[in-house]
Order: structure tokens, then sequence, then C-alpha cells
């Protein structure tokens, strides 16, 4: 058989061949990637080591990454196109590997909301749910924790910054929806906030959904934040405290807008200044999205900017020796499975289940200090309550109320 | 032609394609903040589901007969 470099098959994408067909709910895609293209995956640069990253010890930054939706096949998917069946993605080269049940309070399916709550709160809720058990109660988050302990706190994600995983770390309310009301909490212990979302920070006068005319970033800015609006203005900020709005809605993951592996940097850049150390949680948000719509091809092409971002994560906490890096996911979305890759015709054939989420365990990768504190089949919930630990964070999970 | 339009949470996903035939009364799919099942209020055909990011749900577009 002809052997495929990870390099080749990194450039081969440009032609796809979706056939559809359904048959007991189940949707088949053929997905071909020829050899002759480099436009569609071209940022992603295989690791050409395979070898597990290294463990150093103790315990000073935690950044924890999200990939909103992504189970073992979507990254199973974005390896065979981008690295090859024997290459591996840069959150797979993390020596300590194990998975994660992801249930609600109320569900066996969880949605965002819960799940997030779950891996910051260390409680499960309902879904819909932020920062709160299904009766209401308040729960500190893990970001909040960290901050009430004096590190630096952000947050970087491809959603809107006021969307279910970053407010699960950063708000307290009933309904993911309340996107207004989780916006001004936000301010309130998160030194950098990077995303998308502007629209939730205006008044309505302004194109906003803020009400009584409240503008979130002249307020912002008002109490130390540098405000970005553009890869310029992203970096240039050298503040302390950064609220960096890239779209009114969602970021389109397109340039010239910074993508999630420069909004990484720039946020460890901040956070790193603190002595004391930080709390970062990176969210790959448009994962989930894409399997919602049963596209393979932006699920690799989300899969594989979440990687990226992975890989800055993992670069700075190589030099630093002292940063607990985590990868997992809050649910997987689609019950994505692969039927066949031929690495000759370049064809990667999977099937959807779903256009939702399901309940299958999902991946959870610990690199550095801590790391084997991680081992085994946890619950989401235990994620939070390990960094706490290690952190030396008593009291937790926390009540507010 | 009369349209409706539902919504449904996109977690669930939706128990209905592009082209099916929706009886009056078949469940769909599980409205958003309620959590309840969400039930086809007249009988048509699925012509359209399109998933809204930003609210996470999918719109249901039925042409009804």
């Amino acid at each position: 058989m002809k052997q495929t470099t990870p390099s080749a098959i990194a450039l081969g994408f440009l032609s796809i061949l979706l056939v559809a067909s359904a048959a007991n709910a189940q949707t088949n895609f053929q997905y071909e990637t020829p050899k002759d293209s480099k436009d569609y995956i071209g940022f992603y640069e295989p690791s050409p080591d395979i070898t597990p990253y290294p463990n150093p010890a103790g315990v000073k930054n935690v950044i924890l990454l999200i990939g909103d939706g992504l189970g073992h096949n979507q990254i199973t998917a974005a390896r065979l196109v981008a690295a090859g069946p024997d290459g591996k993605l840069h959150m797979e080269r993390i020596a300590t590997a194990s998975s994660i049940t992801t249930h609600a309070a109320n569900a066996k399916i969880t949605d965002s909301a819960a799940a997030g709550t779950a891996l910051a709160c260390g409680i499960k809720t309902n879904n819909g749910m932020i920062g709160m058990d299904p009766d209401g109660k308040r729960y500190q988050t893990i970001l909040q924790a960290a901050k009430h302990k004096g590190m630096s706190t952000g947050i970087a994600v491809t959603c809107e910054v006021t969307h279910a995983t970053p407010a699960a770390f950063t708000a307290h309310v009933k309904s993911r929806s309340s996107e207004a009301r989780i916006a001004p909490q936000l301010l309130e212990q998160t030194d950098v906030i990077l995303g998308g979302g502007r629209r939730y920070f205006l008044p309505a006068d302004a194109g906003g959904r803020q009400p009584e005319g409240v503008d979130l970033i002249k307020k912002a800015v008002d109490s130390g934040y540098t405000y970005a609006s553009d890869a310029a203005g992203l970096n240039a900020a050298r503040a302390p405290r950064l609220l960096g709005l890239f779209q009114n809605a969602a970021l389109e993951t397109i340039p010239p807008e910074p993508d999630l592996a420069e909004l990484t940097a720039k946020a460890i850049e901040i956070l790193s200044a603190n002595p004391h150390g930080f709390f970062l949680m990176v969210e790959g948000s448009q994962i989930d999205w894409a399997c919602h719509n049963n596209n393979i091809r932006q699920t690799i092409r989300q899969t594989l900017l979440f990687d990226k971002a992975v890989k800055v994560a993992v670069d700075f906490a190589l030099r630093d020796r002292s940063t607990l890096i985590l990868v997992t996911s809050d649910h997987e979305t689609g019950g994505l499975s692969i039927k066949n890759w031929d690495p000759e015709t370049r064809k990667l054939d999977v099937a959807w289940s779903t256009g939702g989420h399901t309940g299958v365990p999902v991946p959870l990768y610990a690199l550095g200090p801590g790391a084997r504190r991680f081992r085994g089949q946890l619950d989401n919930t235990d994620v939070p309550k390990h960094i706490a630990a290690l952190l030396g964070i008593d009291d937790f999970p926390k009540p507010l109320d | 032609m009369k349209q409706i339009v539902l919504t449904a949470d996109a977690t669930c996903g939706v128990d209905a394609k592009v082209g099916d035939h929706i009886p009056a009364g078949r469940r769909i799919g599980v409205q958003t903040e309620t959590g309840k099942p969400l039930i086809a209020p007249q009988s048509g055909a699925v012509s359209e589901i399109i998933f809204d990011p930003d609210r996470h749900e999918f719109r249901i577009v039925i042409d009804v007969v």
C-alpha cells in the first residue's frame, strides 16, 4: 500500500464528496480529500514527533481546554485527514488520557449549560441552567475560586462569550438564554475575556441587547479593561485586563479575525504576568455546531483549530513547567462514527446517528503537574474538584447562597 | 402554501428529516425552555431543518398539507 505522509495528507483537502443516504435514522457520508489542495486546513501543522509530552511537578497555572461536542471520533476523523492514521493530533500526544461521563441532573443527554456547570462548579444541574444546582442554589465556579485565591482568570472562545460554556465558568443564571444578564457577571471576576458576542455588551440604541442604555464595554474600560475589537487591537493590548469582542455574534473563525490559538496565546501572555498564577478556560465552541449540522468537513476544521490552540497551551506549559493542561469536552455531538479511511483514495466514510448530542463518555487529556490525578474513568464533576485540590482550594464545590 | 415553523432544543436533535411527512400529533423533538415534547400541530412535509447556534435550537419548517 502506498505510504501517505502527514504533510501530504494535510495538503489534500479541496474536493469534498458528500453522499448522503438515510436509513434507520443513520446518515452516511463519504468524504474525499484529494492530494493537491491546501486551502481548508492549510493552517494546521501536524506534529512530526509523536512521543508523549513530559510531565513536570507543582501546579501554579491551569489551562482547561474544552472542545464543545468533541468526541473520540471527531478527534479520529481530524487525525486521519490532517496527520494520517499513524500520526497524532497535539492533544493526542498528551500521555495521561482518560474519559469522563457527562450526564445532567435531569437527563442522560446533557447540554452545554449543565455540562459546563459540572466542569466549572463540580455539581450536576439541569439542562439549560448555569452555575447553580437544580434548586437554583448558586455554586462558586473554579474560575471564581481561583480569582478568590489571588490568581488571574480568563476565557477565550469562538462563540459569544455569553454562550453556555463560558457562562458556566463566570455567571449564575437559571436559563442559558439570559445572555444579557450573563454579560455583566463576566466582568466581575474575569481578567481576560476573548471571543464574540459584542451585542450583549452594548445598549439597544447601539444595536445591542443590554437594557436601560447600559454600555458594558464603556463600563469595562472605565474599570481598567483594555478593549479590543480586531486583531490589531488584540496584539497591541498590554493591560492586565482585556476585553476582546471580535464579532457582534459568534466568531467567524476565518481571517483576518484572530483564531483561537492567537486568542489563547494572548490570554496566556497577559494572565501569566500574575506571580500567583492563573486559570484560563479555552473553548473550541463551533465543533458542536458543525456536528449539529452533520458537517464532517467543518467538524474536522473546527477540531483542528481547537488542536492548534491546544498546541499553544502545551508549548507554554512545557516552557513554564508549573502549568496543568486539561483537554476535554462537554459532550459528544452527532453520534459520529468512522466507517472507513482509505489513504490511497483519501476517502473518509463517516456516519452520524443524530443531529443532537449523545451520552457517550468524552476524552480527557491531562498534562503537567498533577496530571496523574486525572487517570481512570471520571465524571465531569470530578474535573474541577481535582483542579481545586491541586490548587489548594478548600471547600469545593462551594454553594454561594 | 402555508408553512409553520417550530423550534426544537438542539440537545435532543429532531425526530424527522427533510422530506418526511409528519402527521399532526407526532412528537418531533423537545421544546427548548420547558423540555416538554414538541408535537406537530398540523400535518405536513418537512421542507427545512436549520440549526441556530445562537439559540442552540433547530428551526423546523413544515409545509402544511
